[in-house]
């Protein structure tokens, strides 16, 4: 090139340095893997260590376990994996890929070394980023709390935040097993089925991810859980698990869950019964469509004191006394809403006193003193479970319109 | 900027928030549609469950109730959408057991990973044991009140358990309740299943209007489903079964058959059978008053063919019209026989009037009588004379013959 003009010299060595730098930007991506090359968990479940196994299984659970330089075998974690099989080519109609699901189990101490030592089980790299849902046993929890077996999750870069977490009363790994009726993985269905809060009061689902479990350990504060059982084919969520200080300390019901939801005003729709009191046995029904819920803390001297004013509008969703009601009587209406609130104050305060016996702030009590009240809040905040909450008092005012009686009436 | 590019900008702004798509769209398959919803009392278990494992299912399923009792099992069938076609069947149940449908209902999300979808309800399934507690108004309230139920709905009783039939899967492998609701949509050519107006649709005009109720009766005993003979409400208490005969005999008072298989025994050989087929009738009931006595008449004219003639037409000969108008007796005093077998089951035995056929003539035709009777008429209804008068014509012997 000692011949050529500096000016096309210079021109010649730009092009090529620009071709280097455009070859580095448009290679391949050289860390790929392929989607069938990974082992997608769908599902965690965390069991004791000596749970579910019976006499078959034993030799097993042996086989899949390592020797441990520290701990004892205290967990036995169970993966679902998705197994992934490409539609087959050259068949014509609705040939679709079909996916399976299997679930392998290992028992440890430390969740991560388990999970590495899986490895050993499967024939390509876990994939943890689309885990759905995380079931952990009762009998795990009350070992030796929450914290050890969500840490590992809320450590590892893959976990995402959404990931569902969900309390059994019995053993965790069936549940991964479970085939649901409708075909899709239980992983998958259970998150899904968690994702229906909004219209099913009976569950918590709201802020019951590994994100807000995070969140709420960090902060001090309590952990709700959604519970799930399994029995026979039947799965069923409903009512939640509660922790405090990481410890569990007891499971509250689908009407305590309904009642905390107002408390805290996260609900969209719900189902509220109220007996009749002309015909006792009988159940009139309202339909929440929307809600105006506000809680607000006062301080009087040393007492603190919660107004908590509920205004619900919605719809006569079922009436049981069939057609013993002139429900196009406004002052048969007049009566039902009164009715509701009632029923509604009284789900609240039931879920209130479940709280306040638990000792346990489940709902957001504490969060709205310290925002309106932040002084009080200084002083009481380190006793606020123990001691000041199970003592405040509530006074609460519900008001119902019935705005309509239904479609076919 | 000029003018012009300015209002193109807004009209690009404008066509933009019109033609955006649906915010709150769901796709297809993130749907549980429910087909076919089945209420038992809450004691009714699953067909072939073990019973060691029946009160820990029972358990698990349902939810802390904080009024009423246990008192419904109401179990839902949820189309499979998708999943492979070599599966033994297309949908499957789940159950829960209360009070209030509608909080069974949002309590059974729990059980399902998807919103339920009541939109494509095909048929509501009631046990005889529910009927025996409840009214059917305070059964079917919710489905009455809720915006996503449609009036086409079919509703069927059944004398044992109702969730054995959204168990069932029909041989033809099609969804169950798409089966169930297509059996009775036959109902113009059975006489046998009492079809017209028994919707939900109709049912809620009867509940609001005070009027008696018929509503066929379905059965399933291992692989045979069968729909036949009817459930009679007064108003909307539950008196009894009506069977196929008399489901038929009063099709022909209230004039809702469109088709109809009459058979009688031939007037020269009675060890044979020879049958009637209606294409098209005339019929009229019209109530008359004569004095203080009320009585109606009900004047039926029906056309048709011969359908079938099991003898030996060497000797029974269906050119002969001798013969013709012999046949033609025989099947009007049949139709008569029918009728009154009819008139005894619903009018002097279960004392109700369904599909309204009585009631109704007397409000429009003899008003000022009616307002006379009316706060009587339960009691009056039972004793009416009816008077029947049949006149058959038979229009052709057959296409081959």
């Amino acid at each position: 090139m000692g011949y050529l003009a500096p000016k096309i010299r210079y021109k010649r060595l730009f092009g090529c340095i620009l071709m280097t730098i455009i070859a580095l930007f448009t290679s391949g991506c050289w860390d790929r893997s392929e989607l069938e090359e990974r082992r997608l968990v769908l599902a965690v479940a965390i069991d004791r260590a000596d749970q579910g196994l019976g006499p078959e299984e034993q030799d097993a659970a042996k086989l899949e376990t390592f020797v441990q330089p520290h701990g004892s075998k205290r967990y036995r974690l169970s993966f679902q994996i998705m197994d992934i099989t490409p539609a087959k080519s050259g068949v014509t109609g609705s040939a679709k890929g079909q996916i399976g699901t299997y679930v392998i189990s290992n028992t440890g101490e430390s969740l991560f070394q388990m999970l590495r030592d899986m490895q050993g089980q499967v024939d390509q790299q876990l994939w943890m980023e689309h885990i759905q849902a995380i079931v952990i046993s009762e009998a795990a929890a009350k070992q030796s709390g929450l914290l050890p077996i969500i840490d590992y999750f809320r450590r590892d870069a893959e976990v995402r935040g959404l990931t569902k977490i969900l309390m059994t009363s019995g053993e965790a790994r069936p549940l991964l097993e479970y085939q649901p009726p409708g075909g899709e993985p239980s992983g998958i269905f259970l998150a899904n089925s968690l994702r229906q809060y909004r219209k099913n009061p009976h569950v918590p689902g709201w802020r019951t991810d590994v994100g807000d479990a995070a969140r709420s350990i960090d902060n001090k504060n309590r952990v709700l859980i959604a519970r799930v059982e399994l029995v026979d084919d039947v799965v069923k969520l409903g009512g939640m698990a509660i922790f405090k200080k990481g410890k569990f300390i007891g499971y509250v019901d689908e009407y305590a869950t309904q009642g905390g939801k107002f408390l805290s005003g996260i609900e969209k729709s719900a189902i509220i019964t109220a007996q009749c009191p002309q015909h006792p046995g009988k159940i009139i029904v309202f339909e929440l469509f929307r809600h105006d819920t506000k809680l607000k803390p006062h301080v009087d001297g040393e007492n603190i004191y919660y107004t908590l004013d509920i205004a619900m509008r919605g719809n006569l969703g079922e009436n049981q006394c069939g057609r013993e009601h002139d429900i196009m009587d406004t002052e048969v209406i007049h009566k039902i809403e009164e009715l509701i609130a009632e029923e509604v104050k009284r789900n609240a305060l039931y879920s209130f006193h479940t709280y306040q016996d638990l000792k346990v702030d489940a709902s957001v009590f504490g969060a709205k003193l310290q925002a309106y009240e932040p002084l009080m809040w200084e002083k009481v905040k380190d006793s606020w479970n123990d001691e000041v909450f199970p003592n405040v008092s509530l006074i609460m005012s519900v008001n119902v319109v019935i705005e309509n009686i239904g479609e076919h009436k | 900027m000029d003018k012009k590019k300015v209002i193109a900008c807004i009209v690009l702004i404008c066509l933009s928030i019109l033609t955006a798509g649906c915010w709150d769209r769901r796709e297809l398959q993130e749907r549980n549609f429910v087909l076919a919803v089945a209420i038992d009392t809450a004691d009714v278990g699953k067909p072939g469950m073990k019973p060691e494992n029946e009160a820990e299912v029972k358990s698990a399923e349902t939810f802390v109730q904080p009024h009423g009792t246990k008192r419904y099992r109401l179990s839902l069938q949820i189309l499979k959408l998708g999943g492979d076609e070599q599966a033994k069947s297309k949908t499957y149940v789940i159950s829960n057991t209360g009070d209030s449908m509608f909080e069974m209902v949002r309590d059974m999300l729990g059980q399902s990973s998807k919103s339920l979808w009541f939109e494509h309800i095909q048929v509501i399934i009631i046990s005889e044991a529910v009927l025996q507690e409840a009214g059917l108004g305070e059964i079917l309230d919710f489905f009455r009140r809720d915006s996503e139920m449609r009036s086409r709905i079919k509703v069927y009783i059944t004398p044992g358990e109702a969730r054995a039939l959204v168990e069932y899967t029909p041989q033809s492998k099609e969804a169950g309740g798409l089966y169930l609701s297509e059996i009775i949509r036959l109902h113009t050519r059975n006489t046998h299943v009492a079809g017209a107006r028994t919707d939900l649709g109709f049912v809620s005009q009867y509940l609001d209007n005070n009027i008696d109720i018929m509503l066929p009766r379905i059965e399933v005993a291992d692989k045979v489903v069968k729909v036949g003979g009817a459930a009679i409400f007064s108003k909307d208490r539950f008196v009894g079964y009506a069977d196929e005969y008399a489901v038929a005999g009063r099709k022909f008072v209230a004039a809702t058959e469109k088709s109809a298989i009459v058979t009688v025994p031939c007037p020269n050989h009675p060890d044979h059978q020879v049958i009637f087929e209606l294409y098209r009738h005339d019929t009229r009931l019209s109530p008359h008053i004569d004095g203080d006595r009320i009585y109606f008449i009900l004047d039926i004219t029906m056309y048709g063919n011969i359908g079938e003639l099991q003898g030996d037409i060497e000797n029974d000969d269906t050119m002969d019209s001798q013969y013709i108008h012999k046949l033609e007796a025989a099947f009007a005093n049949e139709i008569e026989h029918n009728v009154r077998y009819s008139q005894d089951v619903f009018q002097k035995q279960l004392k109700a009037d369904p599909l309204n056929a009585f009631t109704k003539k007397m409000k429009v035709y003899k008003p000022e009588t009616w307002e006379k009777v009316k706060d009587q008429w339960d009691d009056i209804y039972p004793e009416i004379p009816l008077i029947i008068s049949v006149n058959v014509s038979i229009r052709g012997i057959g296409s081959h013959k």
